[in-house]
């Protein structure tokens, strides 16, 4: 399996009045193609920024910086603006966590439909290029499993339920064909039904055509069950890397161990009872703790903490911490 | 009494304006019926446009039914009775920040409760406001906060600090743990399990989230469309459901270790 998106040590920082701030600090992440990738983590742990990095939606105030930031051997930030452009429109696209703020109030659904699919090349003209857009859009809805479409394609955004408005989303996305698809808590407000419906959706195109995909979640719960790796943000640092089975049934890091816990995933915990937690809130980006961010609210932190841990990498998986769970043998 | 809170016939519909004469009658909740004692917590699931909303909407009193009584220990409950009702039954809300005003102090709106329902004096009450927010696990100091100087988790245990001021006998919630965190949610879950155990009052909530409802509910009520399809205790449904449906909103999904 060749590695599509490779980044290295990538830093995301702010200007704010009071300095530079740190949002995202020395990230890592290696996408291999065709895999679905979690990353899990809380509010304000910069797990949008980076989605919006990759894509290169960047504003002017942040300064990024990274030792890799490459899409298929290519460095997407040596590239100019055109350039990036033209590879994030063929080869990617993203799914944003709240389909009515992504989707244009004014516009009916198919008018908004066509313009996606009229990035093509132009083939047609005139009468036979609307019944070419008309058919595409049909398929398009057809394939993430709308079955009214002419109604749907007649309303406005506000007129339709959160599940139909993602799943439109789902569709403009898919209209390019994409190799990445970034997805940014898409089912996080959605019932149980819905969400398991538009994870279906997504992990149909992944075994169908082979896409991968980056999926961003806060919570350990709402994961799509088929993920094959997963990792661990907090506060805008790495926490641990590795495939989810490894990392549910044995995790590296206190806070992965937290996280399963306080996600009602370890199975022996009785209902009823207190719930073991992480002590203190999550730190605001204005008052962020010097070296590993988790310091003042973990349970195993001890003095070396204020030193940020190197990642270390035992077999298939990473992880940052002075302090892990699991044994390391001395020979690796 | 044995039957502490007892729901009876309890019908909501709302009104669609059509055209100029007519209307089309959408039916919310559709005679729900059912008993809930003393200290017992209750989780409502359901989809969306279930009803759920709604009914905790009821049984708070934002909402009047076109039907139905809903009676506390015996005395029933009049709609736009908020005197009586609100020292009853409380309301946590699901944005701490949305609900709470944005110009005025922690404190002062604290403070409102105890000023319109009790007649003790100032500082007996503000006593009593620094006791509540020290049991919420919140400061003295937070006393003198706004709103916008909080932290997600601190407003939550506001909102929280805010339902149990006057010692209420049930507290509703609408997905009020559905936004937090997952290590701020854990918090507030313990934080609820306490007060429970502390007042003994009887908890009825709304949620989406299949591992809540299975870690904090004694009884579970199941809402299709307006209509009440099961309601059972939680090791019933989880074990034996009757319906299809409360075996696909239940379901945790195949993340077991």
């Amino acid at each position: 399996m060749s590695i599509i998106l490779d980044i290295r040590n990538l830093t995301i920082a702010l200007e704010t009045p009071s300095g530079l701030t740190k949002v995202l600090d020395g990230f890592n992440l290696q996408l291999e193609e065709g895999e679905i990738h979690t990353l899990v983590g809380e509010s304000g742990s910069g797990k949008t920024l980076l989605a919006k990095a990759i894509l290169g939606f960047i504003q002017p105030k942040w300064r990024i910086t990274a030792d890799r930031l490459w899409w298929r051997q290519q460095d997407l930030l040596a590239m100019d603006t055109a350039q990036r452009r033209l590879i994030t429109g063929q080869d990617m696209a993203m799914i944003f966590q709240n389909p009515a703020s992504y989707l244009d109030p004014y516009l009916r659904i198919g008018r908004q439909l066509s313009e996606v699919i009229a990035r093509h090349p132009h083939r047609w003209r005139g009468a036979q290029r609307r019944r070419q857009h008309r058919q595409l859009i049909v398929e398009l809805l057809q394939r993430v499993g709308i079955d009214d479409i002419d109604a749907v394609c007649n309303s406005y955004p506000l007129q339709l339920s959160d599940g139909v408005a993602q799943k439109i989303s789902v569709a403009m996305a898919l209209a390019h064909r994409p190799k990445l698809l970034v997805a940014d808590e898409p089912a996080s407000a959605m019932g149980q039904y819905t969400r398991s419906q538009i994870y279906e959706q997504l992990f149909r195109l992944n075994t169908e055509y082979g896409m991968t995909m980056l999926m961003i979640t806060q919570d350990l719960t709402t994961m799509m069950q088929q993920t094959q790796r997963l990792s661990l943000i907090y506060s805008g640092q790495l926490m641990e890397v590795g495939p989810l089975k490894q990392v549910l049934t044995e995790p590296a890091h206190p806070y992965t161990d937290a996280m399963l816990k306080m996600s009602f995933l370890d199975s022996t915990h009785p209902p009823k009872t207190k719930l073991p937690t992480l002590p203190g809130s999550i730190p605001t980006s204005q008052s962020l703790p010097i070296g590993c961010r988790l310091g003042p609210r973990c349970p195993k932190a001890q003095r070396i903490c204020v030193q940020r841990p190197e990642l270390t990498t035992v077999q298939q998986r990473q992880f940052a911490c002075h302090f892990p769970l699991i044994e390391i043998s001395p020979h690796e | 009494m044995n039957n502490h809170l007892h729901i009876h016939n309890l019908t909501k519909y709302y009104v669609k304006q059509l055209g100029w004469l007519k209307q089309q009658r959408i039916c919310a909740l559709d005679a729900i019926s059912f008993t809930v004692k003393q200290g017992e917590t209750i989780a409502v699931i359901g989809e969306t446009g279930s009803g759920k909303s709604t009914l905790i909407k009821l049984i708070a009193g934002i909402e009047t039914p076109h039907a139905g009584t809903i009676t506390l220990n015996g005395l029933q409950l009049k709609p736009y009775d908020y005197a009586s009702r609100c020292c009853h039954i409380r309301m946590i809300f699901q944005d701490g920040l949305a609900s709470l005003d944005p110009q005025r102090t922690i404190g002062q709106q604290l403070l409102e409760p105890l000023w319109f329902n009790t007649r003790w004096t100032v500082t007996e009450q503000r006593e009593y406001v620094l006791n509540t927010l020290q049991k919420v696990g919140l400061l003295p100091e937070h006393f003198d906060f706004y709103p916008h100087m909080l932290a997600s988790g601190q407003l939550a245990r506001v909102s929280i600090a805010r339902a149990i001021l006057l010692n209420p006998q049930v507290i509703v919630a609408d997905e009020a743990l559905g936004a937090l965190d997952p290590s701020i949610r854990a918090q507030i879950i313990n934080l609820l399990i306490d007060l429970k155990e502390e007042m003994g009052v009887t908890l009825v909530f709304a949620s989406h989230s299949p591992e809540i409802v299975r870690h904090l509910a004694d009884k579970i009520l199941v809402l299709h469309h307006g209509k009440m399809i099961e309601f059972d205790t939680t090791t019933t449904l989880i074990t034996n459901p009757q319906q299809s449906l409360t075996r696909s909103l239940l379901h945790t999904g195949n993340l077991t270790i």
